[in-house]
């Protein structure tokens, strides 16, 4: 079957091997994975996976070496399954990582990365009051998020997410967050 | 049989085909089927791993809301590319016409002066970029005496320099007004988030070519800056022109006359809501080819352009449902061309003319948009354009001889949008704008799209819009000497165009979008030979139609390996005698791959095109050819080094375009194999 068009097949061989590796590459790649679009949770749950290995939490916060690293997610969690995908048989420095919904606040304070719902938008500042003393990375999606207290905040721009950081928050309760995921954030409060 | 893929434009075809390029077009339609079966199949198998994304990766990755709908270039009203900062530092894109040469449905003439873009099967020799609107941030490029976009190396910003091109197709003359005829092309600058700190550039290339750029970025107690200046200069290389084949012109060969310099400098300073950027272009750039009957091989024949200007904008939220946009900016362009001519005296053989145009003018606009009951969202809008000067001149050194043609106009406008969501899955955007022009008077523009989210990942749209291109100054009141005539009475051209759109996703890794359009193109303006006088002037004259299928598969892989491929089928001609449009290639395929070689640390390009033959204006033909470019990009020192290395043209093809009506070649040679070397450094 001729399967270029004629005037394509005419052209020199080179060229003409070239097309077809091209497009062959293109499409026969045996690894797929990654979409250029994707939904807006999946992505920002691939960010809180992002930070786990980006930022570092002092020794004190695991009880020993082999203590799980807790994803928390606190109000109504907007992730559905795109979370539990992308944590599930991962391994953060030898760490496991469990995802918990958190109803309690108490509970929250063991967690090491606590999403904030924007369900929880009108409570943010007593959120805030009561984790205070806790090495929890607060991560959320409401507008003024990091300015009452919160660590990272997503912002859509331009149908992407970025994120936004209050360093002195996060430095404040002991994280360590590497200067990979400052240069990527769209907007830091040092 | 197409089980899986009937909704989409792929299975069309099922009636026995007659025609000759319809039985080519055959072929690609099958070959595509393949590869979109193939690609269905693979992504059947996909899992849902976005955990090996990089944080910068993850921040390019276009959502969808929560609502599930595709925001940005699906819910948008046309079919839309967007290129991106990444693809341009991968493929090696060295201008913004090697963006748009890869673009499908584009495609690029190079005369050796500037560079002209055709879409959709119309690249009318002798235009000057005026049927696409080029943006900067927003803000209107085309300058007010030719109505030029200037996308090649006249591009006013470096390339490394921009965040992404958005390229949508079909008139928009309805949001934008003049020129938004078959594109709109709105480049997007890079930002202080894009580029903290210093960042410098230098690239070496072929032709004794040096360019480099220092760029720097930082925030400041909340203000945004971004600063850039760039530099290159090129000697050219040595060209052979057949038809100068004698031993007075130097047996057709000439040195030194294609070279090329310019300079940009680039600022942006964003504070609360505000953003006020300046720019600065200047080029010069020699004219190897001996147009208008210049004397060949004569450096002095060449384009001097200058391009300046400054821009406010204000973008302010009024509550949950309202958005201020104010805009004000002020322009000044000076285009300079010397042309080197043969006086016929033996005692001073040349003698050089230089014509020159001056435009400044200002520009305000307002708009206010808001959200009315979830359903509607609303867009009024104005805008204002004050042509304070739009000169033409003529110096003739003989005689010491200053000729000018001053001119200035007014152009206001009003315009509505409303996105109505008729159900949650059928969306109509309805647009209108009028345009009233101190000259020929007012024009009414509309643009209806119909975009039906079938199911999750299929969306169909339907799409008509009308559009104008104003007649420009050289147009009206030819400045070019006693052998043009004016011609008050010159209305705008005019296209209305029908577009139907399908984008499907194919699994997790692939969309394939295909489009069938027709567009009618009404009074042209023509330069004609007037019955009366003898002498030239120009008229709504000439036609043209064109019809056409556009495919296009995208795809990204886990692997890292990701790009796109299209084929483009367009049959244009003049209505009434049914003649060929010269250079209109029928069949363009573009194909643009990425492979990481080593991960996150060195990448592999492909970027390919192929344009098939098209018609000069003598009515011969130049024929078809393929390009292929390779860059090879690598990451070192934990991003802090970048070194590329591309080859263009990298099987040395010796290929044509077509010749414009003052050049003396009906086909121009374009480069054979060249390279570029180029290194950045950020700290």
């Amino acid at each position: 079957m001729n399967l270029l068009p004629a005037k394509l097949a005419g052209t020199p061989n080179p060229g003409r091997v070239l097309w077809v590796l091209g497009v062959v590459m293109l499409f026969l790649s045996p690894t797929p994975a990654q979409s250029p679009t994707a939904g807006e949770y999946q992505v920002k749950a691939a960010f809180l996976y992002n930070f786990a290995k980006f930022i570092a939490w002092p020794p004190s916060s695991f009880s020993d070496a082999k203590a799980p690293l807790r994803i928390c997610v606190l109000g109504q969690d907007p992730f559905g399954q795109e979370l539990r995908d992308i944590t599930s048989d991962k391994n953060i420095n030898g760490r496991k990582l469990q995802l918990d919904q958190v109803a309690d606040l108490q509970l929250a304070r063991t967690c090491h990365i606590l999403f904030v719902a924007s369900s929880e938008k009108a409570q943010l500042k007593r959120i805030f009051e009561s984790l205070q003393g806790t090495d929890a990375l607060t991560v959320g999606d409401t507008k003024g998020f990091i300015d009452q207290g919160g660590m990272i905040n997503f912002v859509l721009e331009n149908s992407r997410v970025q994120f936004e950081v209050n360093h002195k928050a996060a430095e404040q309760a002991g994280l360590k967050i590497s200067s990979k995921l400052l240069n990527v954030a769209k907007h830091v409060i040092e | 049989m197409c089980p899986r893929l009937s909704t989409t434009v792929l299975c069309v075809p099922s009636r026995p085909l007659r025609e000759r390029p319809w039985a080519e077009f055959r072929n690609t339609l099958r070959l595509l089927t393949i590869f979109a079966f193939t690609a269905t199949a693979v992504a059947q198998q996909a899992t849902k791993d976005l955990s090996n994304a990089t944080l910068e990766e993850l921040s390019n990755i276009q959502v969808y809301s929560a609502s599930k709908h595709l925001q940005s270039a699906s819910d948008a009203p046309s079919s839309v590319t967007v290129i991106t900062a990444d693809e341009i530092q991968k493929y090696g894109y060295r201008t913004l016409a090697d963006i748009l040469e890869s673009v499908r449905g584009f495609y690029i003439t190079y005369d050796r002066d500037y560079s002209y873009v055709g879409v959709r099967g119309f690249g009318r020799l002798g235009d000057w970029n005026s049927r696409v609107l080029l943006l900067i941030d927003g803000h209107r490029i085309n300058n007010n005496i030719l109505g030029q976009a200037m996308v090649g190396t006249e591009f006013l910003v470096d390339v490394d320099l921009i965040e992404r091109v958005e390229i949508v197709r079909g008139p928009s003359s309805s949001l934008y007004g003049a020129d938004a005829f078959f594109a709109v092309i709105n480049v997007i600058t890079r930002n202080r988030s894009q580029l903290k700190g210093v960042e410098l550039s230098f690239a070496p290339a072929s032709f004794g070519t040096y360019a480099g750029r220092a760029s720097y970025g930082r925030q400041y107690r909340g203000i945004d800056v971004l600063l850039s200046g760039t530099f290159y200069n090129s000697q050219g290389p040595t060209l052979f022109f057949p038809q100068f084949d004698s031993p007075a012109t130097n047996y057709g060969i000439t040195r030194n006359t294609d070279y090329e310099s310019f300079q940009h400098i680039l600022t942006t300073i964003s504070f609360h809501g505000f953003t006020l950027q300046g720019l600065f272009s200047a080029r010069d750039k020699g004219v190897p080819t001996g147009y208008f009957g210049t004397v060949f091989n004569d450096p002095r024949t060449a384009n001097f352009d200058y391009h300046q200007y400054f821009d406010l904008s204000y973008q302010h939220s009024v509550g949950e449902n309202w958005t201020l946009t104010a805009r004000t900016s002020y322009d000044q362009v000076r285009l300079q061309a010397p042309l080197a001519l043969p006086t016929g005296l033996p005692s001073d053989p040349t003698t050089v003319d230089t014509y020159s145009f001056r435009g400044n003018w200002w520009d305000g606009e307002l708009k206010l948009s808001r959200t009315l009951l979830e359903k509607h969202k609303i867009t009024l809008g104005t805008e204002i354009t004050d042509n304070l000067r739009q000169d033409q001149g003529n110096y003739t050194l003989i005689g010491n001889l200053f000729s000018a043609d001053p001119a200035t106009s007014l152009i206001w406008a009003l315009y509505g949008q409303d996105e109505f969501a008729i159900t949650h899955n059928l969306t109509l955007s309805a647009g209108l704008r009028y345009d009233h022009y101190s000259g020929f008077g007012g024009t009414t523009n509309p643009r209806l799209g119909l975009i039906y989210h079938l199911f999750h990942p299929t969306t169909l749209k339907l799409l008509y819009g009308t559009a104008f291109r104003a007649p420009e100054p050289f147009e009206v009141t030819p400045g070019y000497g006693p052998a043009y005539d004016d011609n008050l009475k010159l209305h705008p051209e005019r296209i209305r165009s029908v577009e139907g759109v399908v984008e499907q996703g194919l699994g997790q890794h692939f969309t394939l979008s295909g489009s069938v359009f027709r567009n009618w193109i009404s009074d042209l303006i023509t330069l004609e030979t007037n019955p009366g006088g003898g002498q030239l002037v120009y008229r709504n004259s000439d036609k043209a139609d064109a019809t056409g299928v556009e495919l296009e598969l995208d795809g990204h892989l886990a692997s890292g390996i990701k790009g796109r491929a299209s084929y483009s089928y367009i049959d244009a001609d003049q209505p009434v005698t049914h003649q060929v449009l010269s250079n209109s290639p029928q069949h363009l395929g573009k194909l643009n791959i990425i492979i990481p070689v080593l991960a996150q640390r060195l990448f592999a390009s492909l970027d390919a095109q192929y344009t098939s033959s098209a018609q000069t204006l003598a009515g011969n033909t130049v024929s078809g050819f393929s390009v292929f470019n390779v860059t090879l990009l690598g990451h070192t020192l934990g991003k802090h080094l970048d070194l590329s290395a591309s080859v263009y043209n990298i099987l040395d093809k010796k290929y044509f375009d077509p010749g414009r009506p003052e050049d003396p070649e009906g086909a121009i040679q374009q480069d054979e194999r060249t390279f570029r070397i180029k290194l950045t450094t950020r700290f």
